[in-house]
């Protein structure tokens, strides 16, 4: 008898794992609706062979319908509120990117380029990538690939066809050393310039390694300058950038930006008044913010005392004169 | 002596009172804006000596290509993020000085607005001339901005900052504002006008408000 039940009881464990293991493959086919991508390099017409592509899920719309970082890239101080612009979704690619090489952080998947200039990489869903190429120096030329952020929606996941056209610049390299430099700017709000940090230590690295760390502060212009292999990747990061700031790195084949705007919390009394002005400037003023200023002498009193007095005069002699 | 002789007096000596407590503002104002058109006439020929008559030529720094893609490539330099340069005399900082052509007036601007300040010269409300946003306020006090309303379309307002730039800009409207509508004040920056300039009415209710947009800039 007990083996019997022991016979049956093995036999719907078979069962139900066998049931198990069919609707988990289903489940799985039907999450995994991710497809691949296409990228097409060519520069004037020929193919560009031999340039390694990444590709990163850096985010996705929020409820809001508003970009949010996401995953590893979810901590970067990185805004992704008003990259409405061509200039500011490369900003924001470029910021990534710099991320990505020194934080090495790990792609969805990666692929090199054909004799075509065609490589195909796997893995994409519904979201936002950033679509970015590995620097490389072939002969006496220089090939960087423009990092992109791109998001993919349903439809043109569930179309399957999905193929982008990355933009690279080609350089001569020189033979001798190059002069580079980084800037700091900051994008400070009115009412919060005290906010705005006295230095800021920036990293400087040389093919992801740590080349030196530089403080830029007023006394040097917020500026620093180095000599350097042009053939080398050389990137920038600021270290422990203050709460409340973001960040956007620009590069320009020599030259850095590090741009940090300051972004009031909740809990943070920025101070600023109703108006909203984006210029960066700070009113130090002293006057009521709710009201316009003052901008007058005290006139309307000299009327009002003066015509008041000419009546009070005029009824005062009538009484007295009548009493007369 | 009656009651009522007894109060048309006091209303007599009450009047007199009123008259003269009248009389004593008109003075003071006066005494005071003379005081201060002394000051800012003052203050505006010092001024005016430090600023070089021709723009100093800046270097060029690697970082203006940076600069180009800002949205303001109308200016050379990067101040999209930085204030209004400012020179100081005696302890006060100056932006520069504004001139009214059709007005025959020059007005030197300090950097930051109080009401002490107000009394010296015309200050920056708020914005910056970079970023096409600037605000100027300035008191109604004769030889300050009391004819600002005298201004018509089309006239033109000098901006010379502390380096000798000279920026012409055109008056495109003048309009009433509030003395309590500060969100007015802003509407319009970059777009309809990029300079205000902004005085109160005699009454002191409302704010004369010249817009101008930049037409030229000598460097």
């Amino acid at each position: 008898m007990t083996c019997k039940v022991c016979r049956i009881s093995c036999a719907l464990l078979c069962a139900a794992a066998v049931l198990l293991s069919v609707f988990s493959c289903f489940a799985l086919n039907a999450q995994a609706s991710d497809c691949s991508l296409t990228l097409i390099c060519k520069h004037q017409e020929n193919a560009v062979p031999n340039i390694e592509w990444s590709i990163f899920r850096v985010g996705e719309k929020n409820n809001m319908g508003e970009y949010v970082l996401t995953g590893d890239f979810a901590d970067y101080p990185v805004s992704l509120e008003d990259i409405d612009t061509a200039s500011a979704v490369q900003d924001a690619a470029d910021t990534l990117e710099s991320y990505v090489i020194l934080d090495n952080l790990s792609p969805i998947d990666s692929a090199v380029t054909d004799e075509n200039g065609t490589a195909v990489v796997d893995g994409v869903d519904v979201g936002l990538y950033l679509i970015m190429g590995k620097e490389f120096v072939s002969g006496e030329t220089k090939i960087t690939p423009s990092p992109m952020l791109v998001e993919f929606t349903q439809e043109q996941i569930s179309a399957g066809d999905l193929t982008v056209y990355p933009k690279m610049t080609f350089e001569t390299v020189p033979d001798t050393k190059t002069k580079f430099g980084v800037r700091k700017t900051w994008i400070i709000p009115e009412g919060s310039a005290d906010k705005q940090p006295q230095k800021v230590v920036v990293g400087i690295y040389e093919n992801g390694e740590l080349f030196k760390e530089v403080t830029l502060d007023s006394s040097n212009n917020w500026e620093y300058f180095w000599e350097g292999d042009p053939s080398s990747e050389w990137k920038v990061k600021e270290v422990n950038i203050d709460e409340n700031f973001t960040v956007v790195y620009k590069q320009n084949e020599t030259v850095f930006q590090v741009e940090n705007t300051f972004v009031p919390s909740e809990n943070t009394d920025s101070g600023s008044s109703s108006s909203g002005s984006s210029s960066g400037t700070s009113n130090t003023g002293t006057g009521n913010k709710d009201k316009l200023p003052q901008t007058g002498s005290l006139w309307w009193p000299v009327p009002v005392a003066a015509g008041a007095g000419v009546i009070l005069i005029a009824v005062g002699c009538r009484m007295s004169r009548k009493r007369k | 002596m009656s009651g009522k002789n007894v109060l048309g007096r006091v209303l007599t000596v009450l009047g007199a009172v009123l008259i003269l407590a009248a009389l004593s503002l008109v003075l003071y104002n006066y005494h005071h804006e003379h005081e201060s058109k002394k000051t800012m006439d003052n203050v505006l020929v010092r001024l005016d000596n430090e600023i070089p008559d021709e723009p100093q030529k800046e270097e060029a720094s690697p970082f203006d290509v940076f600069d180009a893609d800002d949205g303001y490539s109308d200016d050379s330099t990067a101040e999209v993020s930085d204030e209004d340069e400012s020179l100081s005399l005696d302890g006060d900082e100056y932006i520069g000085i504004i001139s009214l052509p059709t007005l025959d007036r020059e007005y030197p601007i300090l950097k930051y607005w109080s009401y002490p300040n107000m009394n010296i010269a015309p200050c920056r409300y708020d914005g910056i001339r970079a970023g096409r946003d600037l605000i100027i306020c300035g008191h109604n006090y004769a030889g300050f901005f009391d004819n600002l309303s005298k201004l018509n379309s089309g006239d033109e307002i000098i901006f010379t900052d502390i380096k000798g730039r000279k920026f012409i800009y055109e008056v495109s409207y003048t309009e009433l504002i509030d003395g309590w509508d500060t969100d007015s004040m802003y509407i319009g920056a970059r777009q309809d006008w990029d300079l205000t300039l902004f005085t109160c009415t005699w009454s002191g209710y409302s704010r004369v408000t010249v817009r101008a947009v930049l037409s030229e800039q000598r460097n």
